[in-house]
């Protein structure tokens, strides 16, 4: 792809410089992942004045087409973007040692600004740091620092040089155009959306399923959703509560389509005809085949559950077993080998913790067995699950379902 | 059923009822259809029908004569033919408009004359002479009224017996049933490329009535919300809601929605404003303060309003203890109070005041001799419900009065009516409370309006400080439109309270009967009829959990309140059932059903009727 330059007369060349992490070590299908990466980060900033995006050696760039531009919102969206590393706020000019000078020293300018609002007194410490990209500049990179360093000492007085403990660090990037910044923000990392395929997420509302789902998306997986609905059991607020769950983790995983299975009728024929101890079992086995019909028809390769072993008493081996044995696609579960303390940091950075704890679904406990049986084996579960007709009972409740787009 | 059309152009009107069905309804008799020219009866040189307005202005009108002798000579030969006086209808677009219930309506005349109105209009004095009601098709303006009278004709003939073939192809159609009607499809099954659905060549007549049904809903809902609102509402509508959670909050009636906005755009002034909206505005709540008094036996200056019937129990309870910190420490309520008087007292700990709750029995009623027990030389403020808001159970206030006077005639009653206001006769004087609370919205009224009354001579601090409104009270401007509103569903409620009172009971008499009849003893009854006030009946279904059993009902449309949220947590139990001493299994069960002065026998029992269906599914789902 051709250079596109940033730079335009009569602007004061603001940009926001993009990086990509793993993307850029892809071979030939690198520029599918671009693509895609494009895609995700021209959605996200839509409805923020609509910048233009630039792609060219693993750096994106984003670039205002009108004034004001809210930049640190920009840098927010794209941060929040799978594939994106880390972005700066930058300075733009032609690659001209005399332009780049000028930029050094407005960005400069700003920086010991804001360190003293931010309370920094005396001298302060910096450093150049140079990346030349296009060989037919004049100097080298050292060569620019060194230069770069003593015209900022010359300009400002209060400033000193040390390359071991930096108050701030002067980047400068020259390439086709040059690029002048004083800070780095980490963002999600992870690989674009929609790169590596899709999945069916089981979200049941809890704190487990959306953090499992956000940490699939991040590899680069388009996610969509199916929820269990048992009415009466559970209320018209639960199913809201997913649905909302499911908004939140649009932010990062793009918009997620919920589809709502009216669950109650299977439910109530497994408590009829299954043994007490197995029911649990019997369920999680039931929902597995449901959401792979649902999954297939999606484009889905593969479910993601949020089960962790020895949560409860389906998520130990054995009952892990004989859920995936009813699959017949991978089932992932991210969370597998996570504390509960660590997902619950996940849930509350990506916001979904305050809605997962609404007490919401307490009623679905008339369903829970008093002693479920934590080793079961797939023979005599197989066994019991004959007891009532689940296929049709299923492909009723896979006909019966409500879908919703949620982001 | 005889029709006379008055006209200036007969063959308007002829010609489009000639032919089709009302052109046969003619032939064969059902309708006798007459036409008069207006200008043959003029009695002017040149026939002359119309003349100049007074007071100027374009156009010519139709003059009294003409049109009187023409009405006079109609109603002479139908005379002879043995018809009455007849009702007559001027076709005018400042008319009310057509409508199916106005065609019916007029259907059962049987003379009609039907006078065209022309020109500009028509001298006022024939209207008021000779006219019942003047009629409008639409709001658009045509030339004449012929093409209008056709349509009245077209659509009275309908309602007259006989003129349609089978009597029930005019029930089903549009608007009688406040639905429009549903799409319809006729041969061949496929039309290039369209087919019919398929429900209507299935040949299952149950399926194709609610195929059709539900199109009807659609399209109603779709195009004509006004119609399909007026539907949801009818007799007609299956899902229409049945309402049973009137102690949570009751539905405006329109007369307090129309109060409400009327207030929201004419006094818009602010009560303390110094202009003359600022005085209309205090006026309104001036005759508002003065008709609320009335309804408990207070004066005007006894009542002071709030946002809500907990804002005035605070003010009670607060408002009296601060303002007389001598008046002892002791405070008294009972153990079964709305959160905003127990949480409001348990508040006062803090403050050094002893606070006991006083038990009830077994019916929710409170234990006069534990109160009488409880009440020493060091209480203050004693604070009882009128009715309990969970089992509707009626305190004897009137006897806690006296008990208390017995002892020590200072100590301050207050009790929070805000379950029985509305519903009881209340005279605040008789009753012997010093203080007492009620809230709008519980009885049609608005949400954002309360009241405290509070004796003359009760001295009281504010609880919320600022310009001094309420006497100082309760500063904040006054929320006018709510308090007027609650001035008028008060007025409602009133009027007929005796009444309302004994059509409610019948309703949850019957209510228990049917569950009595259906259940036995396999339910348990938590409110005692002979206990309690029957707008509220509560009942446990266990071992149904309670909150199961109001999501399942709600799926039908019918809505009821738990005392326990669906929850393992301790907190959530109901503390009216604990202190009656349910047992925790019934308390997890119960529901409780509240109705209103406007539930119908007929929503009784189809409440009754989902219920059952309800209770029957969720028994699948019982353990054991």
């Amino acid at each position: 792809m051709n250079y596109v330059k940033v730079t335009k007369e009569g602007t004061e060349n603001r940009i926001i410089l993009v990086r990509i992490g793993e993307i850029a070590l892809k071979g030939l299908n690198r520029s599918t992942f671009e693509k895609n990466l494009y895609r995700n980060l021209k959605e996200k900033l839509k409805d923020l004045g609509n910048p233009d995006i630039h792609w060219s050696q693993s750096r994106f760039y984003i670039v205002p087409v009108s004034l004001p531009f809210d930049y640190a919102a920009a840098m927010d969206a794209a941060s929040s973007v799978f594939g994106v590393v880390s972005s700066s706020l930058a300075i733009a000019c032609k690659s001209d040692f005399e332009e780049i000078k000028a930029i050094a020293i407005k960005a400069a300018a700003e920086k010991i600004e804001a360190l003293r609002k931010a309370g920094v007194q005396g001298t302060i410490k910096f450093k150049v740091e140079t990346r030349r990209g296009i060989k037919s500049f004049p100097m080298t990179s050292p060569e620019i620092s060194a230069e770069l360093g003593g015209v900022l000492l010359d300009e400002f007085g209060e400033l000193t040089v040390d390359v071991n403990n930096p108050d701030f660090i002067l980047y400068c990037e020259v390439r086709e155009e040059s690029f002048v910044y004083t800070d780095i923000a980490k963002a999600k990392g992870g690989m674009p959306i929609g790169s590596n395929g899709k999945a069916c997420l089981l979200l049941s509302g809890g704190i487990d399923s959306p953090v499992a789902g956000y940490m699939v998306s991040k590899r680069g997986v388009k996610i969509c959703a199916v929820h269990f609905f048992s009415y009466p059991y559970t209320s018209e607020r639960a199913k809201e509560k997913v649905l909302e769950l499911a908004k939140i983790m649009s932010n990062y995983c793009g918009e997620i389509k919920v589809m709502v299975v009216p669950y109650t009728e299977v439910q109530l024929a497994i408590h009829e005809h299954c043994r007490d101890e197995l029911g649990t079992v019997i369920m999680r086995r039931s929902m597995m085949r449901i959401a792979e019909t649902l999954a297939r028809k999606n484009g889905c390769a593969a479910l993601v559950t949020g089960e962790s072993i020895g949560q409860v008493a389906s998520q130990t081996m054995q009952a892990m077993y004989c859920t995936d044995a009813a699959a017949n696609m991978p089932v992932f579960r991210p969370l597998i080998a996570m504390d509960k303390v660590d997902v619950i940091a996940i849930a509350r950075e990506i916001g979904t913790f305050d809605t997962s704890t609404l007490p919401y679904e307490d009623c679905c406990t008339v369903f829970t067995p008093k002693h479920p049986k934590t080793r079961p084996s797939l023979e005599e579960v197989i066994e019991e699950e004959s007891k009532y007709d689940y296929e049709r009972l299923e492909s009723e409740a896979v006909e019966g379902t409500e879908v919703f787009t949620c982001g | 059923m005889k029709i006379d059309v008055l006209t200036l152009f007969p063959e308007m009107v002829k010609t489009a009822l000639s032919e089709s069905i009302v052109g046969r309804a003619v032939n064969s008799g059902h309708i006798d259809l007459g036409f008069y020219q207006i200008r043959d009866y003029s009695e002017n040189k040149q026939n002359k029908v119309d003349d100049t307005p007074y007071g100027g202005g374009p156009g010519m009108l139709m003059t009294c004569q003409p049109l009187a002798s023409c009405c006079r000579a109609a109603t002479e030969n139908a005379a002879a033919k043995g018809f009455g006086k007849p009702y007559t209808v001027l076709m005018s677009p400042r008319g009310t408009k057509l409508d199916a219930k106005t065609a019916k309506r007029l259907a059962g005349n049987p003379y009609m004359i039907v006078v065209c109105g022309h020109y500009e209009g028509i001298d006022q004095r024939f209207i008021d002479a000779f006219c019942d009601e003047e009629i409008s098709i639409g709001d658009y303006v045509l030339t004449g009224g012929e093409l209008p009278a056709a349509v009245l004709i077209d659509t009275v003939s309908r309602f007259v017996p006989g003129v349609l073939g089978s009597p029930e192809s005019g029930g089903d159609e549009s608007f009688e049933k406040l639905l429009l009607e549903y799409p319809q499809y006729t041969k061949p099954a496929t039309f290039e490329g369209a087919d019919v659905p398929e429900v209507l060549t299935g040949g299952n007549h149950a399926d194709i009535e609610a195929w059709r049904l539900k199109e009807a809903e659609k399209i109603t809902k779709e195009r004509r919300p006004d119609l399909y609102e007026q539907y949801e509402e009818s007799a007609f509508c299956e899902k229409r809601v049945i309402y049973f959670d009137n102690s949570a909050t009751t539905r405006q009636t329109p007369r307090v929605t129309a109060v409400v906005a009327e207030t929201a755009r004419k006094f818009y002034g602010n009560p303390s404003s110094l202009t003359r909206l600022g005085m209309l505005a205090e006026k309104e709540l001036t005759a508002a303060r003065g008709v609320i008094a009335g309804t408990v036996g207070a004066d005007r200056n006894e009542i002071t309003f709030t946002a809500s019937g907990t804002e005035a129990n605070n003010l009670a309870i607060k408002g009296y203890l601060a303002a007389n910190k001598h008046s002892g420490s002791k405070v008294i309520v009972s153990a079964v109070e709305h959160p905003s008087v127990l949480e409001t007292a348990k508040s006062l700990e803090s403050l050094g005041y002893k606070v006991e709750l006083c038990p009830v029995d077994g019916r929710g009623v409170i234990d006069i001799k534990a109160l009488f027990e409880m009440i020493d030389s060091d209480t203050a403020l004693i604070s009882v419900m009128t009715v309990n808001s969970e089992t509707g159970a009626i305190m004897p206030i009137k006897e806690i009065a006296a008990v208390k006077n017995s002892i020590n005639p200072k100590i301050i009653l207050h009790t929070d009516c805000v379950q029985g206001y509305g519903k009881l006769k209340i005279d605040v004087k008789d009753l012997g409370c010093d203080m007492l609370t009620a809230s709008a919205h519980k009885i049609h009224g608005p949400r954002g309006a309360g009241f405290l009354y509070a004796r003359r001579g009760i001295r009281l601090a504010p609880v919320t400080h600022g310009g001094g409104q309420e006497s100082g009270l309760r500063s904040g401007t006054e929320n006018l439109p709510a308090i007027r509103g609650f001035a008028a569903a008060a007025e409602d409620a009133f009027k007929d309270i005796g009444e309302s009172y004994e059509n409610v009971k019948r309703a949850r008499n019957l209510f228990r009967e049917l569950l009595l009849e259906k259940y036995g003893d396999k339910i348990h009854i938590n409110s005692d009829p002979d206990a309690t006030l029957p707008y509220i009946f509560n009942v446990s279904f266990s071992p149904i959990r309670a909150e199961v059993l109001l999501h399942a009902l709600e799926s039908e449309n019918m809505f009821v309140s738990v005392g326990s949220a669906c929850s393992s947590k301790k907190k959530n139990r109901s503390h009216v059932l604990t202190a009656m001493n349910v047992p925790v299994k019934i308390i997890d069960g119960s529901v409780r059903f509240s109705f209103s002065r406007f539930t119908t026998e007929e929503e009784i029992r189809k409440g009754a009727e989902v219920l059952f269906k309800a209770v029957k599914e969720l028994k699948r789902a019982v353990r054991g």
